[in-house]
């Protein structure tokens, strides 16, 4: 059926086709292509030629081969060529494919997926009943494992829904299934012709679930059944990712100075070396570390270390291994992983004395999963740990203890360990925030003076917080504080000796939490803080405090017992789905142990402090699959590929080249690929065929892009998008806190200068920039202002907020900046800037019109936040800033100019100008000094008069400008003089 | 339909006209009035007032610039000759055989109207052979127009020429309006049995006529660059030959050719008619200098007749 090669065949009788193809070369050969056709003139001259020619030219044999092609191909076409065939099956029993749907075949979930498809369109011709049986448990609990029997749709259906799951596969379960199976292939082949013995096809995740009995036991029933077929991902291994134990690990690795997390990566294969890295998340997805990882040949465990800045260890979500995609290699983070912050009193022995401060053994046991803040009992309560620790601390202030209440009734988990000072200020009263009340004086044992040996510790208290963890029985308490006895303190005591008495004790207060420890945080009293359940004790409490001290009451009052709800599941490939319906949610306990398909991996509890399930946890082996004498397949990389779209692809450019080749040999190609001879053709120059020609070819190319490319690797490309997900979030580029500043701008602050916007009209802005040039001279000449030249702004990218006057001509039609570039102009008045709006149109108004500048001009003012605007009248600072004026003038002076009103913003200095006057067109002047605009006369002035005032008016503004409302005050002068000398005597 | 050919008129008329414009500017300055004092519109002289004269004719202006003297403004005389056009209407004249070149009849249109422009600048009554006049909206075609002259001569002659109309007829109108002393100037690519040119000249002799033939050609009707496997087809008719290698026959096609380019230059010699050859490819101007430069060489010859 199949060629040697690659290549085969669907319907191969269609090559018979083939032989056709002399019989197509001789039609070919003896049909002459069709004449150039050409309209002549001078057809009287040919009319008179005796010798005509006529015989045929013959077909060239290049278009005879082109045409060759063509019918080949399209015999080849249909024929049904498939490039990459599977092997077909011998045996024409039905096919059974067994599916290891686990997070251990999710990273090349796709060869499965490609398997899937390639086996449905192998069975897509002859009908084979194929039946599928995944080995992962069911999930959601009761659904599908066994399918078939499926025809080829019903599989490549199946082969696009089915998913890996984030559980390992349950091949005892299996097993049982396979008798289902048997029942199912017996009911099938009683209706089908394919009766043999059915083939089996493992795609197997080579990870061995259980252990290596089961699996070869499994391979068995297998083997029993039928034939088998092994085929064992080894392109793409699984690798699982477990954080290892803060303790086991901190006596290889981890000094007590390095506080990160340790990971432990294994993987199934270790012939390759591998390159990855780890990738750490924060709950928003942002990536907060990345460490590289490498693996040597034959190595299959490596470590890695995760060690995140303070600020962000609580906000560590996940750790993933880059670019893989399976819930295996992917480690959730706990809230009981959050690091809390635990406040502690300073210690004067802190530093000089480590080993006689209570403090240090605290921070020893609670280093792994917390960090620590020391201070007051003001400073801590303020801030936002969530524990405080009191050692031995006896009187405390009213108003700290105001403050420690208040915090503890917020949530707050008080620890207090006793001592000499809680003693002997319990002598005097009840030291308050404890959970029970205390008996005076402490209790010695095993003391020369006493007759008590030291107390081993008894069973903690079933209802209490420490009822799952194991009493060691080495650890004596020799000294202790004792409680008053009652029912309210048995009732707290999470802990106690042997004989009763209390070592822990806690009592919930308002949100909070208070515990007590009767004994000291130093080895002075017991034993105890030098064991490790004194940080399992003490990890235990801090939990309380972040889960939040609401659920400690549920976990006292529940016996343990409370039920998280689960939030999110994890799939197979390591994504967090919507959890499936039905689910009872978790224990503790239960979150403890592996995942099942009753507590699947993901996210619990409260969005906030969820608990975790995670896919593979340290226990569990990940070892990969040990099958015995058994012949195993790699997978198929490449999918078979259907080859009849390309040859038809092929054919119908082939087709096209024919066309072309026919109008080119017919002449009628015109100038297109042809050089001289047989353009003469064109009798008609409105006639053109080239654009035609040039638009099939464009149409044909199109059509080709369509076809070209099916979908062949479009599941290749999908395969890792969360690969580049998480590459892209890396941490943008830090800026230099001081920018640069802009050349012009640092200029422009050494001398003061006028600054106006560049309208793009190059006339006007080369009589607005003449303008302020002559107004500076003019400032220099009379005043002591002297301003360089004036700059030319663009309004949208630079810079303006260093020139102390904007002059910004109106354009007709100009297009309205953009709301930020209003902002910063808003922001330019209110800081000082004044702005002269100028319409430059007074000559053009007509009562009860808008000139087009004046409408730009509103709908710029519509956008700014400007204060309410008066026209100018007499008394005016602007009209007296300098020189004293009857009116601003610019090159006309008819109609008001307008200012913002009263003393609102700015000390009442106006920070905006809006007239229509044509300020900068009176003051611009040509190198000879004479004026460029004429100078429209007015009431007030005319003629070089006019223009003396407009360069007054230009002054004053400019006063007004730089001085603000010094000026102002002088128009108030003569009252104020006249009030002072009536104030003389 | 009319209307149609109407607008593609009023379309191409400017382009038309432009050129002829730009080609008879390069000639206009040699092209000179009778240079005598007449009947004209252009200052000839001043010449002293002489009783007789009339007073309306006195300049006075000018006169009032000598004392004593009256001065008498003479414009130039004029005399109109008369030069038929005669443009190829057929169908055969729309040909070009590559895009870079105009088509024969474009150019013929062309130099006819050029010409027109130069005559009626001098002063030249002109009019159209075979014009298509419009009376009382029943066209009649191979009818003469009616003389033009003056400024706005050209302008009737487009329009009378009608540059689209395309006949499949070959034939020399046979104008009755020809006077003697009359000029002919026929532009067409006289692919047409030489006999008939020879008829139609000695029509127009025989009233007493002068003329000039200005073939128009396309190179490609000369050299016949064509190869393979031809159908050629005749533009005024439905034949069609077929040749298997138009390549082949090439020599032979050149050979015909020449022998009825020398039938014309035959009767050009026994009619004294010259005739001009003019190839699309080459630059009007030199054609319309040649054209220029016979018809006042027949006018300076024959000048006694005007």
């Amino acid at each position: 059926m199949a060629f040697a090669s690659a290549i085969s065949f669907l319907t191969p009788m269609i090559l018979l086709g083939l032989i056709t193809l002399p019989l197509i070369w001789w039609l070919l050969r003896a049909t002459p292509p069709a004449p150039n056709q050409v309209r002549f003139p001078a057809f009287i001259v040919l009319a008179r030629l005796t010798n005509r020619e006529e015989t045929p030219q013959r077909t060239p044999w290049w278009l005879l081969l082109l045409r060759l092609l063509l019918a080949g191909l399209i015999i080849v076409a249909l024929a049904g060529p498939v490039l990459n065939a599977p092997e077909s099956q011998d045996n024409d029993g039905p096919v059974v494919l067994v599916i290891d749907n686990t997070y251990a075949a999710a990273p090349g979930w796709s060869l499965r997926k490609t398997m899937m498809e390639t086996i449905a369109q192998e069975t897509r011709q002859i009908n084979r009943p194929v039946f599928v049986l995944t080995t992962a448990p069911s999930f959601p609990i009761g659904s599908q494992t066994l399918f078939g029997p499926l025809s080829a749709e019903d599989l490549m259906t199946l082969a696009g829904t089915l998913e890996p799951l984030s559980f390992r596969a349950d091949r005892i379960n299996a097993q049982q299934t396979l008798q289902q199976l048997d029942e199912a292939l017996q009911r099938s082949s009683d209706n089908s012709a394919f009766k043999g013995e059915p083939n089996f096809l493992w795609l197997n995740d080579n990870h061995s679930a259980e252990d290596a009995k089961t699996d070869k036991q499994f391979l068995s029933a297998l083997q029993e059944r039928g034939q088998v077929r092994v085929i064992i991902d080894t392109q793409r291994p699984a690798f699982a990712l477990t954080k290892n134990t803060g303790r086991g690990e901190i006596s290889e690795k981890n000094t007590p100075e390095t506080k990160g997390s340790s990971f432990t990566i294994r993987r199934l294969t270790k012939e390759d070396a591998w390159q990855g890295s780890l990738v750490a998340l924060a709950r928003d997805g942002r990536v907060l570390e990345r460490v590289d990882l490498s693996l040597g040949t034959g190595q299959n465990q490596t470590q890695g270390l995760i060690n995140l800045p303070i600020a962000l260890q609580n906000d560590l979500a996940s750790v993933r291994i880059d670019t893989i995609r399976s819930s295996a290699s992917l480690w959730l983070a706990d809230a009981r992983d959050r690091r809390a912050l635990i406040g502690l009193l300073r210690d004067s022995q802190d530093q000089s004395q480590a080993l006689l401060s209570g403090n240090h053994y605290i921070r020893e046991a609670l280093a792994q999963f917390a960090q620590f803040q020391v201070g007051t009992i003001e400073t801590l309560t303020q801030s936002d740990v969530s524990v405080i620790v009191l050692n031995d601390i006896g009187r405390m202030r009213d108003e700290d203890v105001d403050r420690l209440t208040d915090w503890v009734e917020r949530g707050g988990v008080l620890i207090r360990f006793a001592g000499p000072n809680l003693a002997d200020a319990a002598l005097d009263a009840p030291p308050p925030l404890l959970p029970i009340e205390l008996r005076r004086g402490e209790r010695a044992f095993g003391g020369a003076l006493t007759w008590d040996t030291p107390q081993p510790i008894g069973p903690f208290n079933l209802e209490g917080p420490f009822a799952d963890l194991i009493v060691p029985d080495d650890i004596f308490i020799r000294q202790q504080i004792l409680a008053q006895p009652g029912g309210q303190t048995s009732e707290s005591t999470w802990a106690s000796l042997k004989d009763g008495t209390p070592l822990v004790t806690g009592a919930q207060s308002g949100d909070g939490l208070k515990v007590l420890f009767h004994i000291t945080a130093t080895p002075v009293w017991s034993d105890l803080p030098l064991s490790e359940i004194f940080i399992d004790i003490l990890r235990k409490l801090t939990f309380l405090s972040t889960l939040g001290p609401n659920t400690l009451e549920e976990t006292i009052s529940d016996n343990n017992q409370v039920r998280y709800t689960p939030l999110r599941s994890l799939d197979g490939y390591g994504q967090l789905q919507r959890p499936a319906p039905g689910l009872t949610g978790i224990t503790l306990a239960q979150a403890n142990a592996p995942a099942t398909p009753q507590s699947p991996p993901g996210l619990y509890g409260s969005n906030d402090t969820p608990l975790v399930l995670n896919a593979i946890t340290a226990q569990e082996s990940f070892e990969p699959i040990a099958l015995g004498p058994v012949t195993i397949t790699p997978y198929e990389e490449k999918p078979p590929v259907q080859l009849w779209a390309y040859l038809f692809v092929a054919a119908f450019i082939a087709f096209l080249l024919d066309m072309l080749a026919t109008l080119f040999l017919g002449g009628k190609l015109g100038r297109f690929g042809q050089t001289s001879q047989n353009q003469e053709s064109k009798s008609n120059p409105a006639k053109k065929p080239v654009p035609g020609n040039i638009a099939a070819l464009i149409i044909a190319g199109l059509m080709i892009g369509l076809f070209a490319l099916p979908d062949a690797h479009a599941q290749t490309k999908t395969d890792n998008p969360g690969a580049n997900k998480t590459a892209t979030q890396s941490v943008s580029k830090t800026k230099p806190l001081d920018p640069e500043i802009d050349k012009q701008v640092s200029d422009a602050t050494l001398r003061a200068r006028f600054a106006y916007v560049r309208t793009g009209n190059a006339r006007i802005d080369e009589i607005t920039n003449s303008g302020l040039t002559s107004l500076s001279q003019e400032l220099s000449r009379r005043t002591t202002v002297s301003p360089a030249a004036p700059v030319a702004i663009d309004i949208l990218t630079d810079d303006f907020s260093v020139y102390p006057i904007l002059y910004w001509p109106i354009l007709a039609g100009s297009a309205l900046p953009p709301d930020h570039v209003l902002a910063e102009v808003e922001n330019y008045m209110r800081l000082g800037g004044l702005v002269i709006f100028d319409t430059r149109d007074e000559e053009r108004i007509v009562p009860g019109q808008e000139t087009p500048e004046a409408v730009i001009l509103r709908k710029l003012l519509s956008r700014i936040n400007i204060p309410p605007l008066i026209p100018v009248r007499a008394n005016h600072v602007l009209y007296r800033s300098y020189y004293l004026l009857p009116e601003l003038r610019g090159r006309t002076g008819f109609h008001d100019v307008w200012v913002a009103a009263g003393s609102s913003s700015n000390d009442g200095v106006t920070s905006l100008i809006i007239g229509g006057r044509d300020w900068v067109g009176a003051w611009a002047r040509n190198d000879f000094g004479s004026p460029l605009r004429p100078i429209i006369n007015n009431k007030y002035s005319n003629g070089e008069r006019a223009r003396e005032m407009a360069y007054r008016s230009g002054i004053n503004m400019a006063m007004v400008a730089f001085t603000g409302n010094y000026k102002t005050d002088q128009v108030h002068t003569k009252v104020l003089l006249k009030r002072l000398g009536e104030a003389a005597p | 339909m009319v209307q149609a050919d109407s607008e593609k008129l009023a379309d191409l008329f400017p382009a038309l006209m432009l050129e002829a414009q730009r080609l008879a500017q390069t000639l206009a300055s040699g092209f000179h009035g009778r240079k005598r004092a007449g009947q004209g519109e252009n200052f000839w002289q001043h010449r002293p007032y002489i009783s007789g004269d009339s007073v309306a004719d006195i300049d006075w202006r000018q006169s009032a610039r000598a004392s004593n003297r009256l001065y008498i403004r003479q414009n130039e005389w004029e005399s109109a000759n008369a030069v038929w056009l005669w443009r190829d209407p057929s169908a055969s004249m729309a040909y070009s055989s590559s895009a870079g070149t105009n088509e024969k009849r474009w150019r013929a249109s062309v130099l006819t109207l050029a010409l027109s422009i130069l005559l009626s600048k001098g002063g030249e009554r002109i009019g159209v052979l075979g014009a298509r006049t419009t009376n009382d909206g029943q066209e009649t075609t191979n009818e003469s127009s009616r003389l033009f002259h003056g400024r706005n001569a050209p302008q009737k002659i487009i329009e009378s020429m009608d540059h689209f109309s395309k006949t499949n007829t070959n034939i020399i109108p046979h104008a009755e309006k020809i006077r003697p002393g009359h000029h002919l100037v026929l532009v067409s690519d006289f692919l047409m049995d030489s006999e008939h040119v020879a008829n139609a000249i000695n029509f127009a002799q025989t009233k007493g006529a002068k003329g000039i033939l200005c073939q128009i050609l396309d190179r490609a009707e000369e050299k016949f660059p064509y190869r393979g496997r031809t159908e050629f087809l005749d533009m005024e008719s439905s034949d069609r030959l077929l040749f298997g290698s138009a390549g082949s026959v090439r020599k032979d096609y050149q050979r015909v050719f020449a022998h009825h380019q020398e039938s014309l230059k035959k009767i050009s010699n026994s009619t004294g008619w010259p005739i001009i050859t003019h190839f699309t490819d080459e630059n009007a101007h030199n054609a319309l200098i040649e054209i220029v430069n016979l018809l006042e060489e027949k006018n300076s010859t024959l000048g006694g007749n005007f």
